[in-house]
């Protein structure tokens, strides 16, 4: 295939990317993610509750993930029998939900817990893994869930004898071997692989290097989305679906709609309780925490100085 | 605002009372006002008609699926069918009980397939064949999946149901006639060929919930005030589509429950509640809904959002 | 339905001759509180009520804060008459189990769960009024205390411009299909002292309302009045 990509990306280039939370009233934790304009999903975390009292095998003493995922607009799978726990796709991609989150929660401050993540898959165009960890990450990080990072996630897809990342659903149908990666970026830890092809005639390790890359690019972008929520703002991307704005952070039910019989505008005050401006604000909050460490560390080399001026003085 | 929180799941009756003493809602709404509702028509570029309608918390997205059928003899009209999906956001409601969730499901999704059927004109769901002078029976028409998945679930399901799914009917597009099928794989994908038509709507229906709690009516609840209501009447108001607007809207369905121990319902308060959920609230989503109809049928692209 | 007369000969507001048998299930299997079959005109359900039993630990009650409020689990099963439950059967019972949640007494023992298994036996319109009045007579046999006598009734109006509408109590299929408006209206009549008063003057309390079809609100209205009032000739029809 010569020359460039169907939507003129460069071969090692993901598409856009928003990301946005506080979607999901009711919910712990929940975010809208959108890629390129054909891949969209929901999801929301729910937790930490107490374990049911029959888990599968693992001791009873530790959390418990519970993925679901849902893909209600499946065309062709329909006359597919589902059972009750979804479709064939669903179910694997639960699993693989399951196994690739897994490792960025902190287990062991949740113990006998059981934390929900119901994914919604609305479209997608390419691989459904890699934009259901993203989005499941967000929505745990937005969730006051204790975690060792956001995890981040990459696919990478060898068409005729070209690397390409990010590949959309015609690609993935055209190529020859597949790469998917999660990834913890501040601790430089891959937790979950998954591989098929033939990897003969190149070398797996610069496939897996290129999909590291691309995981350290969406990492980027997803801290950026957090630390606006932090700052309280939402820089609406040029192609996000207006509808999901002003979910997270002020809330838009101004007194203005409807009828209003008494005549009196209701103020907004702190009083009031609502979900969304509590949930928003859960996020921010721990996002305010994130950037606070990041001046922490510049901090902590300022003590250092001072430690050995103190040093300084008292040999004196 | 912690404490906010323990004494609402500890005292929820009181809690609410606090608000309503003061004319407003915990939500900061005036008792008679309805939540800001937001269509966004045309989300799911792969659907041939799709819609995603938000009130307040409750988000359903909804999406139109086509598929021919051969008519009987003497059947003349198209098929609709409706298909709710809470997903998992039912068994969190109703703590875990799968049967409840796929009756209550049914029971709305059922109602929301009725008022459609009712609301568009089947009949144009028929392609017309080449060589006129169809035969009155017989040929092939058009039957429309209708199918609703809700996001976040907030009170009034069965409101956003309905109205998704009718913003979902005003964007779908296919092809009259049985000539058009074969050029362009059914106009499936959300093509729009020439000579696309659009779903003839009759009627233009929306609907207003209201919540009865100690002799008070609440317009448009949300989950926690629906718990705590003693009736709930949902009122389904229709307009019809092809009038310029300002006439009075009918009232298509009625739905009341109320609960005989604690609320003393009579045909007094029915008239009042006929007559607060005919206020603003519905003639905005009505003219929301109206105005996505009227958009189409300009030929407009129906991708602006429209907020009531 | 034909301008003068009804397709049976009856009156505008005339109800079917309604027949109902209690204690139709033998209690051979022990369980079974209160049956009764119910047939209106051709109309014929059968309904048996199981409880109120022990709730099982798994199914939880949300627990209320409001003493006034029944914690009555209600679950509810209804057979077509051939072929598989479809989602009409599916709306119905969840119209019955809002039905009794809204008749129960509040004395009703807490945490328990009440079973309403109906089936249907032969239709022929006014469907949802029928298992309705099955399903509360049920209940009285069962003995499960309820807040007052539950009636239902079921009504047509049909537009026919420019004459006003026809109302028309009980329809039947054929008449259901051609009326614009078909609506199932349920009462629960209680005596407003303790002593026993006259039919009357007992308050009525509208439990269940559904309807479908376009009228204008006035419309709906007077069918709800025209509705009360059948209601308590059924009462009054009972009673003797």
């Amino acid at each position: 295939m010569e020359g460039g990509r169907g939507d003129g990306r460069g071969p090692l280039e993901c598409r856009a990317t928003f990301l946005r939370t506080g979607v999901v009233g009711g919910a712990t934790g929940s975010a809208y993610l959108e890629v390129g304009r054909s891949t969209r999903m929901v999801v929301s975390v729910w937790g930490p509750r107490q374990r049911d009292r029959d888990g599968e095998g693992s001791s009873p003493h530790e959390m418990q993930l519970d993925c679901h995922v849902h893909l209600p607009f499946a065309r062709g799978e329909a006359e597919e029998a589902a059972g009750s726990r979804g479709t064939e796709r669903e179910r694997t991609l639960a699993r693989q939900l399951e196994q690739g989150i897994l490792p960025s929660i902190q287990q062991d401050r949740l113990k006998k817990c059981c934390v929900e993540v119901q994914c919604t898959i609305l479209e997608s165009n390419g691989s459904d893994f890699t934009p259901a960890i993203l989005c499941t990450s967000f929505a745990l990080a937005s969730s006051n869930i204790p975690l060792y990072d956001l995890m981040t996630s990459c696919t990478l897809v060898v068409v005729e004898g070209r690397i390409l990342l990010d590949p959309t659903a015609a690609e993935l149908a055209r190529s020859e071997d597949e790469v998917s990666l999660a990834y913890m970026p501040s601790r430089d830890q891959v937790t979950f692989v998954q591989a098929c092809g033939d990897w003969s005639e190149r070398s797996f390790k610069e496939c897996m290097d290129n999909c590291v890359d691309g995981c350290k690019k969406m990492r980027a972008v997803m801290r950026s989305f957090l630390v606006e929520l932090g700052e309280g703002g939402g820089r609406p991307a040029s192609h996000s679906l207006d509808y999901f704005q002003g979910g997270g952070e002020v809330c838009d039910q101004g007194p203005g709609a409807g009828e209003d019989d008494a005549g009196e505008k209701a103020p907004m005050s702190g009083g009031d309780d609502d979900e969304p401006r509590r949930e928003g604000g859960g996020g921010a909050a721990r996002f305010e925490e994130s950037r606070v460490s990041e001046k922490l560390g510049n901090l902590v080399v300022a003590d250092q100085d001072l430690d050995a001026e103190l040093d300084t003085l008292l040999d004196v | 605002m912690q404490e906010a929180e323990a004494f609402k799941r500890l005292y929820p009756e009181e809690y609410l009372d606090r608000f309503l003493v003061k004319d407003i809602r915990p939500d900061g709404r005036g008792l008679r006002s309805t939540r800001e509702i937001s269509v966004h028509a045309s989300p799911l570029s792969s659907a041939p008609g799709s819609a995603v309608v938000r009130m307040g918390n409750t988000t359903v997205i909804t999406s139109v699926e086509l598929g021919l059928f051969d008519l009987g003899e003497e059947s003349v009209a198209g098929r609709l069918e409706h298909e709710l999906d809470v997903g998992p956001l039912g068994t969190t409601h109703n703590n875990g009980s799968i049967a409840r969730n796929r009756q209550q499901t049914s029971a709305v999704s059922g109602r929301v397939r009725q008022i459609l059927c009712r609301s568009i004109d089947l009949g144009s769901l028929k392609l017309s064949e080449p060589g006129e002078e169809a035969s009155p029976g017989g040929g092939k028409a058009w039957a429309l999946h209708v199918k609703s998945v809700c996001l976040s679930l907030d009170g009034c399901l069965f409101d956003a149901t309905l109205a998704s799914a009718v913003a979902a009917l005003a964007t779908l597009r296919f092809p009259r006639r049985l000539e058009q099928l074969g050029e362009d794989a059914a106009g499936e994908d959300g093509g729009r060929p020439e000579g696309d038509g659009a779903l003839r709507f009759l009627w233009v229906p929306a609907c207003t919930a209201v919540a009865l709690h100690k002799g008070r009516l609440l317009v448009d609840p949300t989950d926690f005030e629906e718990s705590l209501a003693s009736a709930v009447v949902a009122v389904v108001w229709g307009r019809r589509a092809d009038s310029p607007g300002g006439e009075e809207p009918e009232v298509l369905a009625l739905e009341l429950g109320s609960e005989g121990q604690r609320a003393s319902v009579d045909a007094q308060l029915v008239r009042r509640c006929l007559g607060v959920c005919g206020g603003r609230g519905t003639s905005q989503r009505l003219a929301a809904l109206a105005s996505l109809l009227v958009e189409d049928i300009d030929g407009g692209e129906a991708d602006g959002m429209m907020e009531a | 339905m034909v301008d003068g007369g009804r397709g049976d000969g009856r009156e505008d507001l005339e109800l079917r001759s309604s027949r109902y048998e209690l204690g139709v299930t033998g209690v051979g299997n022990g369980k079974v509180e209160g049956s009764v079959r119910l047939t209106s005109g051709r109309t014929e359900v059968a309904v048996e009520v199981k409880g109120p039993e022990a709730s099982l630990a798994s199914v939880v009650v949300k627990p209320t804060a409001n003493r006034d409020r029944v914690s009555v689990n209600v679950k509810s099963v209804v057979s077509p008459v051939s072929g598989q439950s479809g989602e009409r059967e599916q709306a119905l019972e969840e119209s019955i189990i809002k039905f009794v949640a809204g008749v129960l007494d509040p004395s009703c023992p807490p945490r328990t769960t009440i079973t309403v298994v109906a089936q249907i036996l032969s239709e022929d319109g006014s469907l949802l009024a029928c298992l309705l009045n099955a399903t509360a007579l049920a209940l009285m046999e069962a003995g499960i205390p309820l807040y007052g006598t539950p009636v239902s009734v079921a009504v047509a109006v049909a537009h026919s411009e420019p004459s006003p509408p026809r109302l028309c109590l009980d329809p039947d299929l054929a008449e259901e299909r051609t009326s614009q408006l078909v609506g199932t209206y349920s009462y629960l009549f209680s005596s407003v002292d303790s002593s026993e008063s006259a039919i009357e003057e007992m308050k009525a309390n509208i439990v269940h309302v559904s309807t479908l079809g376009n009228s204008n609100a006035q419309t709906a209205l007077h069918a709800l009045t025209v509705a009360e009032k059948a209601a308590r000739l059924v009462l009054r029809t009972r009673a003797c």
